[in-house]
């Protein structure tokens, strides 16, 4: 082993750990996982990431668990932010649950809450500080940016944009257009997994009011290489007690400004949330039209959300919804965005529920299905809808009757 | 090749079970037959199985064309199947014959760079999720109706609209003077 440079290692954990897996990942070669958490670098930790999140393998034998420990025994950021993509998106409860743990504890060991340490495991992906990444060919260098959406902007070196990476020409250098065509690929690959999974945590820190304090915020979230297009594509907020207090941008300059364009300094010791529309009111109006003026788009739907507010208008609106027939795949969707099937008799369900800080939502649904996969007649198909909630927090109540009003018609059609 | 295209054979006065006879010799004559005013309604339902595009584009536009197979091409080629002289006798028979298109069938025809202004003003004013939907993806949509959908009583579509109006520089509400 000490003979072997750590490149090779990686290489030859990664190359067995692939041929294992395509020829069916028999459980008595988990050992090759483990040299993976070993031995591995930043691709088997991609690698170990994907397979967690995306398939059982192996999650729920305890030989799979334990390579969620290796893997945080591992400790780089593409190990932990592997671990953080598990533990909130892996179908596997198992799996989620030991991510977590295993999180928890990488958190303790260095005296971080979990939720610093996952800002902190956010990978640069070899970007720099201006979110750019030189690909050298030699005589000719090819840039990489990003967009608002995190997706890569290639640019030839007069800024002209690219489709695609171009091919080494006679003149290249060779040996350079190789290594930086490869960097490139790596780029590609590891920036769709970042890209989906950052979009997702920022967008469920709007959900759950997550706070920073201004200087962890300016350190870590607005100037990370990889967030800071992003971040310069969301508006946010000081908290000031449970309510937004100054709502600012970052513009592309990197200034912090209101929305009538003022400059705004964050202090250190500010609290920053990344506010809901609910809470920005009327505001949003304002904010739509200073982001239409700089032709920003946003990573996930913040200002062009839709938000309801408990009143006549809102219960209006979802009465008038009463007893409309909703295709079973959409109330089946549901399922993806956290709600539950409330389980009667024979297997049958009769309401779909989610229950988000207190705030309950009940569908009922007629004639009800089958969750054993056989309909009896009369029931599946098409079904009636009838919502009722319980509970004043304002978040979870705009998010739950978003949920049920965007619900598509039926259209009597067979599925 | 050019011999072949040079020796196409004169199919002006040949019939029915003739034209049937040459399908699938070349898609050059295939596609010729399937715009043949004599060629049968099962000869094109033959050539609807075609994977050549100018092929199945004169299939619908071919007024014999048999009614389920225009409706089977009507997602793909939408402004040969406006364009078929048939279409508007076939919607005087049965004025619903649109309405009974499937769903995703009329998604594929708003999301057609081809399909005609009037389907599209058409399922501006149907109150369909799902068409709001797909109109507010259009590339060539207007401001004014990209504004209408955003402002509209579709979640998805007003919140997907109110996103491209953002990132095209256009405000929610249009300025008043």
């Amino acid at each position: 082993m000490e003979a072997c440079d750590p490149q090779s290692l990686a290489d030859f954990a990664l190359s067995v750990c692939v041929t294992w897996a395509k020829n069916g990942s028999k459980k008595d070669g988990i050992g090759f996982q483990h040299a993976l958490g070993y031995l591995g670098d930043s691709r088997s930790a991609l690698l170990l990431a994907k397979w967690y999140k995306s398939y059982p393998f192996n999650a729920d034998t305890e030989g799979g668990i334990e390579v969620l420990g290796v893997l945080g025994l591992r400790g780089s950021n593409t190990a932990i932010a592997g671990l953080q993509a598990i533990a909130r998106f892996s179908k596997y409860d198992k799996a989620i649950v030991k991510a977590r743990e295993v999180l928890e504890d990488v958190a303790f060991s260095r005296g971080l809450t979990p939720a610093l340490l996952e800002d902190l495991a956010v990978p640069d992906l070899g970007l720099d500080p201006n979110s750019r990444m030189s690909l050298d060919f030699g005589p000719r260098i090819f840039v990489v940016t990003l967009d608002s959406k995190l997706d890569a902007v290639l640019m030839d070196e007069s800024g002209n944009a690219l489709k695609a990476l171009p091919k080494a020409l006679k003149s290249d250098n060779a040996q350079k257009a190789k290594a930086a065509t490869a960097q490139w690929q790596e780029f590609k690959a590891a920036l769709k997994v970042q890209a989906s999974d950052q979009k997702k945590r920022f967008e469920q820190a709007m959900l759950t009011r997550r706070e920073w304090d201004g200087a962890t915020f300016k350190e870590v979230v607005a100037n990370h290489p990889l967030l800071s297009k992003m971040v310069r594509s969301l508006v946010w907020a000081t908290v000031n007690g449970d309510r937004p207090g100054t709502v600012f941008r970052i513009d592309a300059d990197g200034r912090y400004a209101t929305a009538d364009g003022a400059g705004f300094l964050l202090a250190d010791d500010a609290r920053v949330m990344l506010p809901h529309p609910v809470h920005l009111g009327g505001a949003v109006e304002i904010w739509l039209q200073t982001f239409a003026e700089n032709k920003l788009t946003q990573p996930f739907l913040q200002l062009a959300r839709k938000w309801f507010v408990e009143g006549p208008d809102t219960e209006n609106l979802i009465s008038d919804r009463d007893g409309t027939k909703v295709p079973l795949g959409a109330l089946r969707g549901l399922k993806a965005k956290g709600w539950e099937f409330e389980e009667g008799g024979a297997g049958m369900v009769w309401s779909v529920y989610k229950s988000v800080e207190g705030t309950r939502a009940s569908i009922n649904v007629e004639p009800g299905w089958s969750l054993s996969g056989f309909d009896y007649e009369d029931f599946g198909g098409d079904q009636a809808v009838k919502l009722s909630l319980r509970g004043s927090d304002p978040i979870a109540y705009s998010e739950l009757v978003r949920d049920f009003l965007s619900l598509p018609v039926a259209t009597g059609e067979e599925p | 090749m050019s011999d072949l295209v040079a020796t196409d054979p004169d199919l002006t006065n040949l019939s029915a079970p003739e034209l049937d006879r040459m399908i699938g010799a070349s898609v050059r004559l295939d596609s010729k037959i399937a715009q043949h005013e004599r060629v049968a309604g099962s000869t094109l339902v033959k050539l609807a199985q075609s994977r050549s595009a100018s092929v199945l584009r004169n299939v619908a536009l071919n007024p014999v064309c048999p009614k389920e197979t225009l409706l089977r091409l009507a997602p793909k080629f939408p402004n040969e199947f406006f364009a078929n002289p048939a279409i508007f006798l076939l919607l005087l028979e049965d004025p619903d014959l649109f309405q009974r298109l499937p769903v995703t069938a009329i998604k594929a025809i708003l999301k057609s760079p081809d399909c005609p202004p009037s389907v599209i003003d058409w399922a501006m004013r149907s109150g369909n999720s799902s068409y709001a939907l797909a109109l507010a993806g259009r590339a060539d949509i207007s401001v004014s109706s990209l504004r209408q959908i955003a402002t509209g009583p579709h979640i998805k579509a007003a919140e997907f609209a109110t996103s491209r109006l953002m990132g095209m520089g256009e405000p929610l509400k249009e300025k008043s003077e």
